[in-house]
């Protein structure tokens, strides 16, 4: 049967017109919508990089986890490197013999194209890498690259001069097991980043039972991978940074490990109830997701439950994967979105003043996430509309969801703002995201600095998408660059309010969301019609206030702290 | 001399150790959705009239052993006793003589429901529907496994179909309630959530999805009402609590919200917990069956240790010290199973064995009745039970309990060979007693080792 849909199907992402069945006002031939991505990380030289990660049949849980990606300027020749974390496998881990599937360092060559970078720069992590969180953790000016593993974590630290050392030992952010998210935070305003560090199972291959073995080893009937369920978690960790180059793990002390070790994935530090202190998101996968609140005198307090953005509103733990932050109603407080395991949707809490409350099915997510598997995620204004899009990346973790109703590889989704509270799922012809795999970790930046926002995603066994916008967004956009001076130099927890128009926005800067991710950490933001930035504000991590208006808009901003 | 012969045996009434108890999963996805009112494999509080509809179809079967009908009708029978296994292979030969007899798909289905095998379960029901279009049963499983698979449309048209064809099904609506609630429909959600419930009043999930809807709905107060009663009927509900304290939150109640959403927090933990504990049980389980009996004891004391009351692997856990010689904490941990959980029969059935082995016939009777309280299909439990009668001498309810072990499970060698000894001893049918003794040592030939010499002329 000859449909449109079909017809869509058969275009994939080309441009191609419809049969005329019915005319345009003026009798031309309809067009179908051009999409609004397309996949150029061949041509940009990404697809070098292939994703390793166990064995294909994925009889371990470690096996289906996947890695993330790192959008950042490594050099400060201002254009967004990318880094693909990569994983391993048994048989390498345990033969020194056999190559190393390292993660790789591709350098923006400023032309839409990279180059890999990875042996000369000396950013060498050959772990059985999951995520990755860059800042510069001892505001010498350079970016420092920090990155989770199983087994011993990795920190990287940069030279300023295109090169990285290896500082793992040295200050003390070893870890150890199995860690999946990581991110930079100030949590006392000493103007050093912290950081935390989300672990997973306590791992042991001997100690883990057969794909089938129990019920906790079983998909929809069919033998997979067992766990987490069933299997040990682990407690997160929390370094202080002491600012001599090292760490001290402080989780205990702080609040941190005042709750039971759960199966940690994805985490992000946020102020969620605007008080000017960075409090912490993190996405367990099968328990209550947890809410650290910034006590603001050095410790934490858990208030998942209180927030309203521990569980489900049908009470239920979900199993968590990523978040993504931000304002995506423009109302002034930051916003959480959890992508979650497979025959469950995606949670949108929605930020009522400092209290979360679940709108999935409010905001039109509730069947249209339902059946994907999800992970990597971000409200990024792609059309620079002043309204940030969704995006989310899917893939299942087991291969052998082909036996049942689901598949392991799955398109990618971008859902459109329609501005009411309300998001829209584009279809993946009009996306561009017609190409399905398993994907994991997904990264956000202006890697051309032109406005256009991208995406780049690491496909587990596979090799990456880097989304490009494929035609010039409607909007005007603006770009900040922040640099701290009293605060950490990165800026990271600083907040960002730009009213243009009727339309008020706001962000933080942060050095991880996602799942297993960084992005680009400058803030883009897109406005619509308007011409100018009416009022900017910004609230720097250590509490101080600077304001400008009158800003010109489509170019980028750096905003040095009290240099405004 | 009847003592001798019913301990000569104890040895085997011990569970064995694929009979010991793996742990369940709880739904880590969409909660259980309950569409069906009532399973339809319930035990039977009348033991015997099932029994007796399981002889009266094995008999029939004999006479017409290619009838797929009367496989059903088997099949039902024992499923009616708690023998889903039995019953299972009596609808799979049913499928194969009639492959267009729905019921046995319809059963099919259910299995892999239960196996969480959504996608088989669907074709199973699909094909049950098929060939029994106004089959409302299979309709309303098929439903079920549509909307747990995400296909959303299908299964509103199934559950459409069951209200078409019975307006008074409450899953019916009560499903149709959850899709419109995914699809943020809340007050065609709400509508269906009160028609299941007035249609079936007791229904909690219904309940908790109605009290949900309201919050969703920011109507606090009546949300609160309800979920009030929610949480009265299942103080353990998470989704019932975690409600019940946004809904007090938001209407002003900040001292009972927190003690509300501590308590969701509590339920957490412990599910947590137990699913901790439940890993290290199933791992206990397979280091068991691999013969590592040390290291599969160190595993169910770590699920001990996580969920204290965890009557499985206190179970479990007495099996691997029997099997280690170590009775005496045997005797301990099949007692805190029960202890645990009071109606866990398999408990009763190894604390009673674990009694016997102690000479303590009297307090092994109870277990052993208590275990038949419980699961009053429970075969081994009346075999054991048969036994200790024996050795209290007590030998007509003795031969009751071995006629209901054999006509549970006619695979049961030890079951025919201790009606076939207490025949012989009480100077009944011998004729009997011999095809007893005969069909026993047919179905396991290593047991004529444990028939006392004086009844080796008795044997084929």
């Amino acid at each position: 049967m000859f449909t449109r849909r079909n017809f869509l199907r058969q275009c994939g992402a080309t441009l191609c017109f419809v049969i005329p069945l019915f005319r345009g006002r003026l009798g031309q031939p309809v067009l179908a919508p051009a999409p609004w991505f397309i996949d150029t990380a061949r041509a940009a030289g990404l697809a070098a990089f292939r994703d390793r990660c166990g064995s294909l049949a994925k009889q371990y849980l470690v096996e289906t986890l996947g890695s993330g990606v790192a959008l950042f300027d490594y050099n400060q020749d201002g254009l967004v490197d990318v880094l693909l974390v990569n994983g391993s496998s048994f048989e390498i881990l345990s033969d020194p013999g056999l190559p190393r599937p390292a993660s790789r360092l591709f350098r923006n060559n400023g032309d839409g194209t990279f180059t890999d970078v990875t042996r000369e720069s000396g950013l060498v992590s050959e772990g059985w890498g999951v995520g990755v969180s860059v800042a510069d953790y001892d505001n010498d000016g350079h970016r420092d690259v920090f990155i989770t593993n199983l087994g011993t974590n990795a920190l990287f630290h940069n030279n300023g001069n295109g090169t990285f050392t290896n500082v793992t030992h040295e200050a003390g952010v070893e870890g150890g097991n199995w860690s999946t998210g990581c991110a930079w935070g100030d949590y006392d305003r000493d103007g050093r980043l912290d950081l935390y560090v989300s672990r997973y199972v306590d791992f042991d291959k001997l100690r883990t039972p057969r794909p089938g073995a129990n019920t906790y080893c079983r998909y929809q009937g069919v033998p997979v991978a067992c766990g987490p369920r069933g299997l040990p978690g682990l407690p997160d960790l929390l370094y202080h940074n002491e600012g001599n180059g090292k760490f001290r793990e402080v989780s205990a002390d702080i609040g941190v490990r005042n709750t039971d070790p759960a199966y940690g994935m994805a985490v992000t530090w946020l102020d969620f109830d605007n008080d000017g202190w960075p409090d912490i998101f993190v996405a367990n996968d099968s328990m209550p997701n947890y809410l650290f609140r910034n006590k603001r005198n050095g410790t934490f307090e858990e208030i998942g439950f209180e927030a309203g953005c521990a569980v489900s509103a049908d009470g239920r733990s979900q199993s968590s994967m990523g978040v993504a932050v931000g304002d995506y109603d423009n109302d002034g407080w930051l916003d959480l979105l959890v992508t979650n395991f497979s025959e469950d949707y995606s949670t949108l809490y929605h930020n009522n003043g400092g209290r979360f409350e679940d709108v999935t099915y409010e905001a039109g997510l509730g069947t249209a996430t339902y059946k994907q598997l999800k992970w990597g995620t971000g409200f990024v204004d792609f059309d620079n509309d002043g309204w940030k899009e969704l995006f989310v990346a899917n893939g299942h973790i087991y291969p052998q969801a082909d036996q049942t109703r689901n598949h392991y590889f799955q398109n990618n989704q971008l859902f459109r703002n329609l501005r009411n509270g309300r998001f829209e799922l584009i279809p993946s012809s009009e996306s561009g995201f017609t190409e399905a795999r398993s994907s994991r970790g997904a990264g956000f930046g202006d890697v051309r600095n032109n406005g256009h926002m991208a995406i780049a995603v690491n496909n587990i066994d596979s090799e990456p998408f880097l989304y490009s916008l494929a035609k010039q967004p409607p909007g005007g956009w603006v770009r900040f660059k922040l640099s701290g001076t009293k605060c950490n130099r990165d800026a990271i927890g600083a907040r960002v309010k730009v009213r243009s128009g009727n339309v008020t926005q706001v962000d933080e800067v942060r050095s991880a969301e996602s799942y297993a991710s960084c992005s680009d950490v400058r803030l883009h933001f897109g406005l619509g019609d308007a011409r100018l930035i009416d009022e900017l504000q910004i609230h720097w991590p250590d509490g101080r206030v600077e304001r400008r208006s009158g800003l010109p808009i489509n170019r980028e901003h750096l905003l040095q702290q009290g240099g405004i | 001399m009847l003592l001798r012969t019913a301990s000569a045996v104890w040895c085997v009434c011990l569970l064995q150790a694929s009979q010991f108890v793996l742990g369940q999963t709880t739904a880590s996805q969409l909660p259980q959705l309950h569409l069906s009112a009532s399973p339809d494999n319930a035990g039977s509080a009348n033991l015997d009239d099932a029994l007796a509809r399981v002889t009266a179809a094995r008999q029939v079967l004999r006479v017409h052993p290619d009838s797929a009908s009367d496989y059903v009708s088997l099949g039902h029978a024992l499923k009616s006793t708690g023998e889903n296994d039995a019953a299972s292979r009596a609808f799979q030969r049913a499928r194969e003589l009639d492959p267009n007899l729905a019921e046995p798909w319809y059963q099919e289905g259910l299995r892999e429901a239960d196996r969480g095998d959504w996608s088989r379960a669907a074709e199973n029901f699909r094909r049950a529907a098929e060939l029994d279009p106004k089959n409302v049963l299979a309709r309303l499983e098929l439903g079920e496994m549509l909307l747990r698979a995400g296909d959303f449309e299908q299964a509103t048209t199934e559950l459409k179909l069951v209200s078409r064809l019975d307006p008074r099904n409450s899953g019916a609506h009560y499903g149709l309630g959850l899709v419109r609630l995914q699809q943020g429909d809340f007050a065609a959600a709400e509508g269906e959530f009160r028609r299941a419930i007035s249609l079936r009043p007791e229904f909690l999930p219904a309940q908790e999805s109605l009290g949900e809807t309201l919050v969703r709905e920011h109507r606090w107060g009546e949300a609160v009402a309800i979920l009030d009663a929610a949480v009265a009927s299942n103080s353990k509900s998470l989704n019932a609590t975690n409600a019940l304290a946004t809904a007090l939150a938001n209407s002003g109640d900040r001292q009972r919200a927190e003690q509300e959403f501590q308590k969701a927090r509590e339920i957490a933990r412990q599910e947590n917990a137990t699913a901790h504990a439940t890993g290290e049980n199933n791992r206990g389980l397979e280091l068991w069956y691999s013969g590592k009996l040390q290291e599969a004891a160190t595993a169910f004391r770590s699920a001990i240790a996580a969920d204290p009351r965890y009557a499985e692997a206190h179970n479990n856990l007495g099996g691997v010290l029997w099997q280690m010689d170590d009775h005496s904490s045997a005797g301990e941990e099949f007692e805190a199973a029960v202890r645990c959980r009071a109606d866990f029969a398999q408990g009763h059935n190894n604390w009673g064995s674990a009694l016997v082995h102690a000479g303590q016939i009297d307090r092994a009777l109870e277990e052993f009745r208590a275990a038949l309280k419980y699961q009053p299909g429970f075969a081994l439990a009346h075999l054991n039970l048969g036994k200790a009668l024996t050795a209290r001498h007590e030998v007509g309810a003795a031969e009751t309990e071995f006629r209901r072990a054999v006509a549970l499970v006619p695979e049961m060698a030890a079951a025919h060979l201790q009606l076939g000894l207490l025949l012989i001893s009480k100077g009944g049918s011998q004729a009997e007693a011999r095809a007893e003794l005969k069909e026993g040592l047919r179905l396991d030939p290593t047991l004529s080792s444990s028939i006392p010499p004086q009844y080796a002329h008795e044997l084929p």
